[in-house]
């Protein structure tokens, strides 16, 4: 028994209730995606007013940074970055550019971000413990 | 082309955590045909035992919370393999959530992280 278990008891002596198992089939990859991108954007800091931001894990190693801001004129503008993860190196393609490949400082930066992201997501949506994956559930 | 996120004010400059920089763009010059280039076949060799020591020593710390931790740098295809386990360790997590009570894929015996050679 936990000590706040064991604390409500003498407060209020009851047990707490088992709560009903959370419905997990119901959510879908996009759902996922969505929350997992909620946390994604907080990792470079406070979005600017105006703009909204977008990073996540799409899949198939490849990661998304989408980002929107209105220019001095009022006019939306976006860009999509994708970044690609091949085994003999990190690829960023934009709206029509050719493909680049990462290196140096931005190939750290992506990575302490991902380092980031990974953890984060795993402790905060999936309840998992970053490192062994084991449920952090009490 | 559109504004660069390098160009887009005061987006860069915003961060907050200063311990991760927003990924900078750096000029797009590279044709797709010419993209690897100078990585091609990418002078990886086969890990030894000592490598994927060191890489599982590397990922254990890669998964610790990065604030105020120092690492000693990392050659750019050690990151790149870290990066390929963290996504096949975000795959497996996807998958638990939305598949919850199918078996895994069987783990390798590495303790406490992921074989990387099966992520590349």
């Amino acid at each position: 028994m936990s000590f706040w278990t064991a604390t409500r008891k003498l407060i209020t002596g009851t047990e707490l209730k088992q709560r009903a198992p959370r419905s997990r089939s119901k959510l879908t990859l996009r759902d996922l995606i969505r929350r997992e991108s909620a946390i994604g954007s907080q990792l470079f800091g406070q979005v600017p007013a105006g703009h909204r931001r977008e990073f996540f894990y799409l899949d198939s190693h490849t990661w998304v940074w989408y980002e929107e801001w209105l220019d001095q004129s009022g006019k939306r503008q976006e860009l999509t970055t994708r970044y690609e993860i091949h085994p003999n190196g990190v690829l960023k393609v934009q709206d029509g550019q050719p493909y680049a490949v990462v290196e140096g400082e931005e190939l750290e930066n992506l990575f302490l971000a991902i380092r980031m992201y990974y953890d984060r997501t795993s402790r905060e949506i999936y309840k998992r413990d970053p490192l062994t994956q084991q449920s952090i559930l009490a | 082309m559109a504004e660069t996120l390098s160009e887009s004010p005061d987006l860069l400059s915003s961060a907050e955590t200063p311990e991760v920089a927003a990924p900078y763009l750096s000029e797009v010059t590279a044709e797709p045909a010419e993209v690897f280039e100078h990585v091609a076949e990418a002078e990886i060799e086969a890990p030894t035992a000592e490598d994927h020591e060191a890489l599982t020593m590397v990922a254990q710390a890669a998964a610790q919370p990065a604030r105020g931790e120092v690492l000693e740098p990392l050659k750019s295809h050690e990151i790149i393999q870290l990066l390929l386990m963290i996504d096949t360790k975000l795959d497996e997590n996807r998958d638990r959530e939305l598949n919850p009570g199918q078996p895994m894929p069987l783990q390798p015996e590495v303790s406490g992280d992921y074989d990387y050679r099966m992520a590349a």
